[in-house]
């Protein structure tokens, strides 16, 4: 009885937005990309973001054409500050032009930051989808390691491995997505234990699927979109921990800048050279700013539940 | 509720011994590992003094050997840890493994279980005594934070959610995303050249003026030197809280009993704060654990950056200077601090949600 009246209604529902010429038949995946469309503060971070990405991206060219500058030449004890002609944002203590030093950390930073959450969400999907298909020791076993390495503040396990291995960029890289793997880990594997239990793969097991078929053609595609809503903020937080572990002089070491080590000197220079803590502190929080505003943004325009 | 509590901390059994080994392995796969070390810091050792402090180490013995020997020690059991005959293995050793007629002495160390964790390689000094020092600091910053994270973001989430959509509503929404995005150590430095080096309001760092018995004032002597590293540290808190309130308020206010509530004529003030907040503020008891986990990390940067004394700068000068002991110790004792206060949320979450199974 109350089914039927629910049908009903929405049925009803159903018809007359079809009537108001609203969408009838719209996948999730159009109806995401309107509503992020219409998101100005979504786009924005867009655009911010993109443009930053490029200018990191040409930094040599930028840098070689336009500014004539080169960001490791030093010049002895040249502190210049913000709109000195031919150095735009200043220098640091060592005569380096602030501007180039900066598009060249972004490389750095942005790379370590998209690599690693790249590498992070692998090996979420990887040991999620496997933890929560087959359960049993496996999913005990994991399931220790990652409440063992949670029980650590990531910091911790960041500064004991970067102060004894000091890894090169590359291997901060691993490093980052070695402490970082466990919180998409654990969303992967409530996905995949929720959607084991459904018809389809059940039906799928029935006509002799092996459990990596399921896992990969009929498991996989539907976790994408939970995972990759959590790949903005993931870089996000991976250019946080790469700078407050550079600036700590543990993580990448000069000459060649990130952003994070372009600070780590600030501190000596308060009263000579606050435009040294300022350019690239600004820089870290604008781009991550932009980063959780995407994420945020794309939870909620493919968020299903979300009303326009 | 007793079993539940038991059976809460058994859980956490694993997972300490987890963190011990991490540690434990951590430290031995680094480069040069604690003997590289102490060869650096006295490079005029002979190669007899080097041979007998490999033996004090027991580095020859198989790893869990040394494992065993670093958790649980070797003072209940005879070997030769003074290195003067033949190096026997350890736990599994005869009370004469050397067979000249005489037992070896027993170990010195209690372990790590015991609060044995060893000396520190620098200062020389009990490793215990170097972190327990260290360990007031901390919490001092730690519950300060909390309790002004609590104080500001659960009311900004309760607000922000009976003005959904309203102006206050996005501003704190906004507020939450900017302090999730600030990175700690940089809104430290900007604060202090604000109000240390420009206005001179407070000092650059430190905790307390040191006294001639070297003990601190309390603290409302010395807030200070506290204000700023609060702040700092009560960013992620305050974004946290409001956001898990507003979110944990808006869940609650679409219940059922919350339409019979306004059903029997309820104004909305009694509904949101009297039948909706007490409802709602009850996951918030869970969110504990995690913000004790972020605040130890915070304190790392927040502690360096002001030259406060605490846990966090303990381990990063230590793990700068490869003092093994300390590092390890450090790492065990935050690990125990994460443990405990996910198991307090949880048990509180227990008492105050009658709806919380204990089977």
């Amino acid at each position: 009885m109350t089914t039927d009246i629910h049908e009903k209604a929405a049925i009803a529902r159903l018809k007359a937005e079809q009537e108001a010429g609203l969408r009838g038949g719209e996948s999730l995946m159009t109806k995401a990309f309107r509503r992020l469309r219409r998101d100005r503060l979504t786009m924005t971070a867009l655009i911010i973001m993109s443009l930053l990405t490029l200018a990191a991206i040409c930094a040599p060219l930028i840098t070689d054409l336009v500014l004539h500058v080169d960001p490791n030449s030093t010049e002895y004890d040249q502190l210049m500050p913000i709109g000195t002609p031919g150095h735009l944002l200043g220098t640091d203590d060592l005569g380096r032009d602030l501007l180039a030093r900066l598009l060249h950390a972004g490389r750095i930073s942005l790379t370590i930051g998209f690599l690693g959450a790249t590498i992070t969400l692998a090996i979420g999907l990887l040991l999620g989808m496997v933890m929560g298909y087959y359960g049993g020791w496996v999913d005990d076993t994991l399931n220790w390691l990652i409440t063992t390495l949670d029980s650590l503040p990531t910091i911790y396990l960041l500064i004991i491995v970067s102060a004894l291995f000091r890894p090169s960029p590359e291997a901060l890289i691993l490093v980052l997505a070695f402490t970082g793997w466990t919180g998409a880990t654990r969303l992967v594997r409530g996905q995949t234990i929720s959607l084991r239990e459904r018809d389809y793969i059940l039906s799928a097991r029935s006509i002799g699927s092996t459990s990596w078929h399921i896992m990969i053609v009929h498991i996989l595609p539907n976790l994408i979109s939970v995972t990759a809503i959590s790949l903005a903020s993931g870089i996000g937080g991976l250019i946080l921990a790469e700078s407050a572990l550079s600036f700590l002089s543990l993580g990448v070491q000069p000459p060649t800048a990130t952003w994070g080590n372009m600070l780590s000197k600030a501190q000596n220079f308060f009263n000579r050279g606050v435009h040294m803590a300022i350019v690239p502190g600004v820089t870290i929080f604008v781009t991550v700013l932009c980063l959780y505003v995407i994420g945020d943004g794309v939870r909620d325009a493919f968020d299903p539940t979300t009303s326009e | 509720m007793v079993k539940y509590i038991l059976r809460r901390l058994l859980q956490a059994v694993p997972t300490f011994f987890g963190i011990t080994l991490l540690a434990y392995v951590l430290m031995t796969a680094a480069p040069g590992g604690p003997l590289g070390v102490l060869y650096f810091s006295n490079p005029k050792m002979s190669n007899s003094q080097k041979e007998k402090l490999a033996l004090q180490l027991g580095v020859h013995d198989p790893v869990y050997v040394q494992y065993l020997r670093w958790l649980i020690g070797d003072d209940w059991v005879r070997w030769d840890s003074d290195g003067d005959g033949v190096a026997d293995r350890a736990v599994l050793s005869e009370l004469d493994a050397d067979g000249d007629g005489v037992p070896e002495p027993p170990g010195e160390r209690r372990g790590v279980l015991r609060g044995d964790f060893g000396t520190s390689f620098f200062s020389k000094r009990p490793v215990l005594d170097v972190i327990s020092e260290r360990i007031m600091p901390t919490l001092e910053l730690s519950i300060a934070s909390l309790t002004v994270g609590i104080l500001i973001g659960v009311p900004l989430g309760i607000l922000a959610a009976v003005r959904k959509g309203s102006i206050f509503d996005n501003i704190t929404r906004i507020l939450a995303v900017v302090f999730d995005a600030i990175p700690g150590f940089w809104l430290a430095l900007m604060l202090l050249i604000i109000f240390a080096v420009t206005f001179h309001v407070v000092p650059l760092g430190g905790r307390c003026k040191t006294t001639l018995d070297d003990s601190c004032p309390p603290i409302y002597q010395r807030l200070e030197y506290m204000i700023l590293p609060i702040f700092v540290l009560a960013t992620g808190p305050i974004a946290g809280y409001s956001r898990f309130t507003r979110a944990s308020m808006l869940d609650v206010i679409g219940q059922d009993y919350i339409r019979t509530a306004r059903a029997k004529g309820l104004g909305e003030r009694m509904v949101w704060f009297k039948h909706g907040a007490r409802n709602a503020l009850m996951p918030i008891a869970t969110f504990l654990g995690p913000s004790l986990t972020g605040l130890l990390g915070g304190a790392v940067i927040t502690e360096t950056i002001f030259s406060y004394p605490g846990l966090g700068r303990a381990l990063t000068s230590a793990a700068t200077q490869r003092d093994y002991p300390v590092v390890m110790a450090a790492t065990i004792y935050a690990a125990v601090a994460t443990i405990l206060g996910y198991l307090i949320s949880d048990i509180l979450y227990a008492l105050i949600d009658p709806r919380v199974r204990f089977d």
